[in-house]
């Protein structure tokens, strides 16, 4: 017969083990106190960011920028400010958009919740068909990445509404990798930003720059500049870039709360450390 | 005007928020059990749809506009199936050879170069920053140096350089599981925001 701890799952051992339950509780309170009463932590703006909006608003007028999304429901939790910022910035300007998925089936229905919240008096005065273009999610990973840059046309011959690629008026002058003046890699998965780099930047010397979740940005950095010329990082990155459109959104809503949550992760691996150095005590 | 279809929604989230999050406080529970199902059910469900528009709109639409090769790609698609069948199996091998042969062939011919030059590459440009690029500079090469296992001499040198390369090390690991935790943080932070925002809507608060 099981014993008691046998029986529970190993989630339930997890969460009982890791002491979930209170910080669930306060990360639960803060939310609501910050939301209630938001102190307005000031959000410096971090280089990243500042090159991300500055390689933007540097493009030339109809200039091709490819969003390559690879959107999770997880990932887009955190990722949700920044990607409506992104596109609100881009659509902002006077460019040529292809939005495209890969990697991930879940990323299309995401894009079009994210182009909903894009504010209305921005996306009206865009015209699909003639200023933008969005694709849906073709299969085969970095395999799609590859058809995708060598014959676009191919890899997509309809977008997401059945609309031959060939009838849209703005995609007659996009076929390849070449077009392209810039990709837009959007993504909360890590081989998808490696892959990223071997196909677009390795393969068909196209500029890159990246908006990903804070866990995959520590790895990017060594790419940047000089590799990757811009990283958004997660929730801050998002909430740096609305402070630059002058757009405020849900990063910055969040700002107050991940900020008083950074404070309680250090207050926590201290004492953690604190708490391991006096068993190794008694243990000596 | 109060969008209802966008309320009901909202509270949709807010009940699969909460019923997940009940593991945390109940343990194992009857809605956690509905929760999972559902986002599994909606997961396979949005795959399978997702799939069939891809195989539409890419190999079955080009194959009846001409383009007849498309028929090859299908047809070692279908190859995958046999694997339901004991005698014909070994013909799914052909489909998965394709797949492992072309992912194996477009991975590796920019692996090297992109993941091991591009890095050194970025890493020297980061000198350009200042002194943060030379510290980083010197992390990495005494990192390098606690990998050196073939020989042990000058100690002098080498034993200050795997310290310094181990603490590195440590203090890399440790911003990495900062980031991880921080992302997952910004997640649940997202969760119950999305809570209190369906509460302000709804009332109109």
């Amino acid at each position: 017969m099981k014993n008691e701890s046998q029986k529970k799952t190993i989630t339930e051992r997890l969460v009982k083990a890791s002491g979930a339950k209170w910080l669930c509780l306060i990360i639960g309170i803060m939310v609501v106190f910050f939301y209630v009463r938001p102190i307005g932590l000031p959000v410096p703006i971090s280089q990243t960011t500042k090159s991300f909006y500055d390689v933007i608003e540097a493009l030339p007028e109809n200039s091709v920028v490819g969003i390559q999304n690879v959107l999770t429901p997880t990932g887009y939790a955190e990722q949700k400010g920044q990607v409506i910022a992104i596109y609100t910035h881009l659509f902002v300007r006077p460019l040529k958009l292809v939005f495209f998925n890969v990697w991930v089936a879940t990323s299309p229905p995401i894009v079009a919740t994210a182009m909903e919240l894009v504010p209305r008096e921005v996306l009206q005065k865009r015209q699909y068909g003639k200023d933008y273009a969005i694709y849906g999610y073709v299969a085969g990973e970095e395999r799609s990445m590859v058809a995708i840059g060598n014959n676009f046309w191919d890899a997509y011959p309809v977008d997401t509404a059945g609309t031959p690629t060939s009838s849209i008026p703005m995609m007659s002058g996009i076929r390849t990798a070449k077009d392209f003046a810039v990709i837009v890699h959007i993504c909360a998965m890590f081989p998808s930003t490696d892959a990223a780099i071997r196909v677009w930047i390795q393969t068909f010397k196209v500029r890159v720059v990246m908006a990903v979740d804070s866990s995959n940005y520590m790895a990017l950095m060594p790419y940047y500049p000089a590799i990757v010329p811009a990283i958004l990082n997660g929730v801050r990155g998002g909430a740096e870039y609305e402070i630059l459109i002058k757009r405020p959104g849900d990063s910055l809503a969040f700002t107050d709360a991940i900020s008083g949550m950074a404070v309680i992760l250090i207050g926590a691996l201290f004492v953690g450390n604190v708490l391991f150095y006096q068993r190794k005590q008694v243990k000596t | 005007m109060v969008d209802i279809s966008a309320i009901l929604l909202g509270w949709l989230s807010v009940f699969f928020i909460l019923t997940v999050l009940s593991i945390v406080f109940v343990g194992d529970n009857f809605w956690f059990d509905i929760s999972e199902n559902v986002m599994i059910g909606a997961a396979v469900g949005n795959l399978i749809v997702v799939s069939w528009e891809t195989l539409r709109n890419t190999a079955i639409y080009s194959l009846f506009r001409g383009q007849y090769l498309y028929v090859v790609p299908i047809g070692l698609g279908l190859l995958l199936f046999s694997r339901f069948s004991k005698n014909y199996s070994w013909l799914g091998r052909y489909g998965i050879a394709v797949l492992v042969g072309t992912g194996l062939g477009i991975t590796t011919r920019a692996l090297v170069y992109s993941q091991f030059i591009l890095q050194i590459i970025g890493t020297f440009d980061d000198l350009k920053l200042g002194i943060n690029g030379y510290i980083s500079l010197v992390m990495i090469i005494c990192i390098m140096g606690y990998f050196l296992f073939t020989f042990d001499k000058p100690k002098q040198i080498l034993e200050p350089m795997r310290r310094i390369g181990r603490v590195s090390m440590m203090i890399g690991f440790a911003a990495g599981y900062v980031s991880l935790l921080m992302s997952t943080y910004s997640n649940v932070v997202s969760n119950f925001h999305t809570i209190v925002d369906v509460i302000r809507r709804t009332f109109g608060i």
